[in-house]
């Protein structure tokens, strides 16, 4: 792999390995990770390679341990120091082990009609830290669809560095269908220069407990930024997004909007926050989180959290959290539809407002075909409300 | 077709229909007229299956069945068609695919074959053509954005196509201009039938101008007070609800 020994790299390991020894793993006693409690998992130090299957055209992407020599990579790896924070172990967890990921370089001014295609598949007993750089250079545009599944219990621990540079726009849908044993913790922070557009999606379903943490830095004048989701989860499913935004210029807009759809002893989690710096004028900021619960066991905590310290602004945030409204339910019964069909309908709406969003219909298509709308237990299991 | 007798009903504790007693035999059409707070909305809902109306006394034939053990959707298979006052707006549900679900989910209680993609197109298509809407409206979301009048148009558009043998417009007038009244009223004229009933619940005379109603009654204050034919809706249009009220309540008194 490295011909010559890289001693910014060993150090880079040697302080994850230093810092997870010291602080172990992020627990409820810190503010970030108050609603969230990790699985005891005991074997972190047998780490594996994650098997990814890549389609793309027109781009080569790299494995990661390919391009430590490369400036960009090796600059972008060392930028960020977790042990300096109060919560980035997963971050250090992640560096112990610095070996295997990929690096996704997207020229200036390339646009890419396909999308590229991540697949990323774990198996029973895995353990896994990947890192995944993007660069998506001036003026370029990709879909970026990124697709996590797998068999049996393990453990994906991902960290995402993006970077948009000025004018590029980047679509990226996150997929993450490990499976009812799995756990998958991502850590992604994403950097836009000025006039990019970051499109993210981010689907949660299928999985024992998911943490999806990002830190998006509107870095550039008139950037802009769309974050959105869907979590899906039922039985002991557990489904945390955890978000800031830092306006740090003027002329941002961002926009959140997180919609969950909890069953059976579900729990879902969004905490969001807005830092609008004191020169962030003419920030644009909206944020809205509605969650559906589904049966008396299931909830939703959230957090929103804005801090301005800008006087010119537009910000806005909303919350809710319910139970299907009985009014639509009756409308639809009284057409005929059973109250299962009704309850579906309706499940399926609430999460179809939030997928409607996506500009492009093939991306949208290829959501539809992974998600799990209506959740299919809503059929099976029939003997829920006075119904039936 | 149906048989309401006696019925009784409480919201909340509060007393809302007083006995009402009301036969419409198959073909006919009876019009409901009376005050606002009256209880109209309250018996259209009570028929249609809501919850939260507690049913004191009485009972509903419906074809000989007990309506009132019957779940919405069981009512709806079996023929009762209700027009609400308020249709309800229901954001990411696709008319289209409301329209094929509830077509479908009737055809099927009725032991009809559900129909395909395409089938279903040719359907829709050419019952909104009859009533005057536009192909734009069938691709938003069900009655979100849409003005009074398209809310009611698709309420009618929907008695059209689950073809009921009983159906209650409450107030599916209200809030029309003349054109759009006139659209309703062909809609529901080319639905009559001699196997085929209706109730029209209205605040005004003006609908039964075109919808001619073989029997007229007056509902005040959970009763019906009075019963006539068509002319009842032209006297009580010149005299207003309240001389047929007080003339109520003076007989009561008597
Ligand atoms: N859900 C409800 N809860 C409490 N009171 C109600 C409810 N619905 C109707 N009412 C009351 O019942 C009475 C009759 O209402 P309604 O049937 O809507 O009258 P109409 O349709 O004739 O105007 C009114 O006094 C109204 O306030
Ligand atoms: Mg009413």
């Amino acid at each position: 792999m490295e011909d010559r020994a890289l001693t910014w790299l060993d150090d880079l390991r040697d302080g994850g390995d230093a810092d997870v020894c010291a602080r172990g793993l992020p627990t409820s006693k810190l503010e970030r990770w108050k609603y969230t409690k990790l699985p005891a998992w005991k074997d972190v130090g047998a780490n594996q390679k994650l098997s990814v299957k890549i389609t793309s055209e027109n781009t080569e992407i790299k494995e990661i341990n390919q391009c430590f020599n490369e400036s960009f990579v090796a600059k972008i790896l060392q930028a960020y120091i977790p042990q300096e924070q109060p919560d980035m172990m997963l971050w250090s967890l992640n560096n112990t082990s610095l070996e295997d990921g990929l690096f996704i370089d997207i020229p200036a001014g390339m646009k890419l009609d396909n999308p590229i295609e991540l697949v990323f598949t774990g198996e029973e007993g895995g353990f896994y830290n990947s890192r995944i750089i993007v660069r998506v250079g001036k003026g370029a545009e990709v879909t970026l669809i990124e697709r996590h599944e797998g068999q049996g219990t393990y453990w994906k621990n991902m960290v995402t560095q993006i970077v948009a540079e000025e004018g590029a726009h980047l679509t990226h849908i996150r997929m993450v269908d490990d499976g009812a044993e799995a756990t998958h913790t991502n850590t992604a922070q994403i950097s836009q220069k000025a006039a990019s557009v970051y499109k993210g999606f981010y689907l949660t379903q299928n999985v024992r407990l998911a943490r999806n943490e990002i830190e998006m830095r509107l870095e550039g004048e008139q950037a802009e930024c769309d974050l959105s989701g869907v979590s899906l989860l039922q039985a002991q499913q557990h489904g945390d997004t955890t978000i800031t935004v830092a306006h740090q210029v003027p002329h941002c807009v961002s926009r959140q909007f997180f919609r969950a759809v909890l069953d059976d002893q579900a729990r879902g989690v969004f905490q969001g926050k807005v830092c609008v710096h004191k020169d962030a004028q003419k920030t644009e900021a909206y944020q809205l989180s509605n969650a559906l619960l589904l049966s008396e066991g299931a909830e939703m905590d959230t957090k929103p959290e804005l801090e301005i310290y800008a006087d010119d602004v537009k910000c806005s945030h909303g919350a809710t959290t319910g139970q299907l409204d009985d009014e639509p339910l009756f409308y639809l019964r009284s057409r005929g539809l059973n109250e299962e069909q009704a309850r579906a309908l309706l499940v399926e709406a609430f999460v179809n407002e939030v997928v409607d969003k996506l500009v492009n219909d093939s991306v949208k298509n290829i959501v539809r075909e992974v998600l799990n709308n209506p959740p299919s237990h809503l059929w099976e299991g029939g003997q829920r409300g006075e119904g039936s | 077709m149906i048989k309401i007798n006696n019925l009784h009903t409480v919201i909340d504790g509060k007393k809302i229909l007083k006995g009402i007693d009301l036969v419409i035999k198959p073909g006919e059409v009876h019009a409901i007229m009376g005050p606002n707070g009256a209880g109209k909305s309250t018996l259209s809902n009570v028929l249609a299956g809501r919850d939260g109306y507690e049913v004191t006394e009485g009972s509903v034939q419906f074809e000989g069945a007990d309506l009132l053990t019957m779940k919405p959707e069981e009512r709806a298979g079996a023929g009762l068609f209700l027009a609400f006052q308020y249709p309800v707006e229901i954001p990411g549900v696709q008319m289209t695919q409301f329209l094929k679900a509830a077509v479908n989910a009737v055809r099927k209680q009725r032991g009809q074959e559900e129909l395909d993609a395409l089938a279903f197109l040719k359907l829709i298509k050419s019952k909104i053509k009859e009533l005057d809407i536009n192909d734009e409206m069938i691709k938003r979301a069900v009655n979100v954005g849409f003005s009074g009048g398209e809310k009611k148009r698709n309420e009618v558009l929907q008695m059209t196509l689950l073809e009921p043998k009983f159906a209650v417009l409450d107030e599916t007038d209200s809030g029309l201009d003349i054109d759009a009244l006139k659209v309703v009223a062909e809609g529901v004229n080319r639905l009559r039938s001699p196997e085929r009933s209706f109730l029209v619940i209205t605040h005004y005379q003006r609908l039964l101008d075109y919808i001619t109603p073989d029997v007229v009654h007056i509902l005040a204050d959970g009763r019906i007070i009075k019963t006539g034919g068509p002319e009842l809706a032209l006297e009580l249009e010149e005299k207003g609800y309240a001389e047929f009220v007080e003339a109520s309540d003076n007989e009561e008194a008597a």
